[in-house]
């Protein structure tokens, strides 16, 4: 005997996935797919709802002129931006930049003792660009490196611009 | 010297995990990131078979070069080693990249500095091939 749920292409098994996977997902997904078998591609977008891949780190608005300073705003140069990332390894950054002057970065990285305090004073350089691009564009920038403990990102613009950033880590 | 190894009483749990952490004074005369003196002794870690790569980071107080000799094995043989180093001047950060040639049990991660400085450091390590 077929429960209704079956009729729709849907197992039992497969219900039962959905259900562990997200509550909520499960009813968006019933929603969106009334009459539709359960597919491969289905069932991933239902995992993503229960187990996303990424986290966010960071998300800031930012004033970026010719001063030096990382995305929480500070000028102090120990200041790390993120900390304790060691688990993800990789980290994105990506945003959106009001103005059209090129934005330059440095990313820097430290590690830290099982006290949580850095080894020493002093960043390890991961890298550094420049952020091209029109007004109102977006951009994106992957980490060299991963695992890392700390993190400070810093940027400067020639032209006195708004940065909208946002950070993700990847485990 | 203040060193942990954080490896003992904490089995691996996630993809990468912190192995050492160390205050060491390094000079000519090798010694494992422990700081137990000599070449061919007791080994800095057991029971790596989860570990497929290493990074060690941290950061030297001298000019002179590190140069981190690892040694694999069981644990009561070494197998093979080989060698990676470290450039930086006084008070940079290092990161270097440690992958064996294949998986071992045990591992002495030894370190030597042709001038004596202090470096404190960190050891993870990968369960997955991430370089």
């Amino acid at each position: 005997m077929k429960l209704p749920f079956e009729n729709r292409g849907i197992s039992r098994r497969e219900l039962l996935k959905g259900m562990g996977a997200a509550a909520v997902g499960m009813m968006g997904w019933l929603i969106a797919r009334p009459a539709e078998a359960m597919t491969a591609e289905s069932e991933a977008e239902l995992l993503q709802i229960g187990s996303p891949g990424a986290e966010t780190l960071l998300t800031s608005m930012l004033t970026v002129n010719n001063q030096e300073r990382d995305l929480l705003n500070s000028t102090n140069s120990q200041s790390p931006t993120l900390d304790r990332c060691l688990p993800y390894g990789r980290v994105i950054w990506s945003g959106r930049k009001a103005g059209s002057a090129d934005i330059q970065y440095r990313v820097l990285a430290r590690s830290t003792d099982p006290s949580g305090n850095p080894l020493g004073d002093g960043w390890y350089l991961v890298m550094q660009g420049t952020i091209s691009g029109p007004a109102q564009s977006w951009f994106r920038v992957e980490f060299a490196q991963g695992n890392w403990d700390q993190y400070r990102v810093e940027v400067a613009s020639a032209v006195s611009q708004t940065v909208f950033n946002r950070i993700v880590g990847v485990r | 010297m203040k060193r942990t190894r954080l490896q003992i009483g904490a089995p691996p749990k996630g993809r990468v995990e912190v192995l050492v952490y160390s205050i060491l004074r390094v000079d000519a005369t090798p010694r494992d990131l422990l700081g137990t003196l000599g070449v061919d002794t007791s080994p800095t870690l057991v029971h790596c078979e989860g570990f497929r790569s290493f990074v060690w980071t941290g950061r030297k107080s001298g000019n002179a070069d590190l140069l981190l000799s690892v040694v694999c094995g069981n644990g009561q043989n070494w197998i093979e080693s080989f060698s990676v180093s470290a450039a930086g001047s006084a008070g940079s950060w290092f990161r270097v990249e440690v992958k064996p040639p294949k998986i071992y049990p045990a591992y002495r991660f030894i370190v030597v500095s042709g001038g004596a400085q202090e470096v404190r450091s960190k050891l993870i390590g990968y369960k997955q091939e991430v370089f």
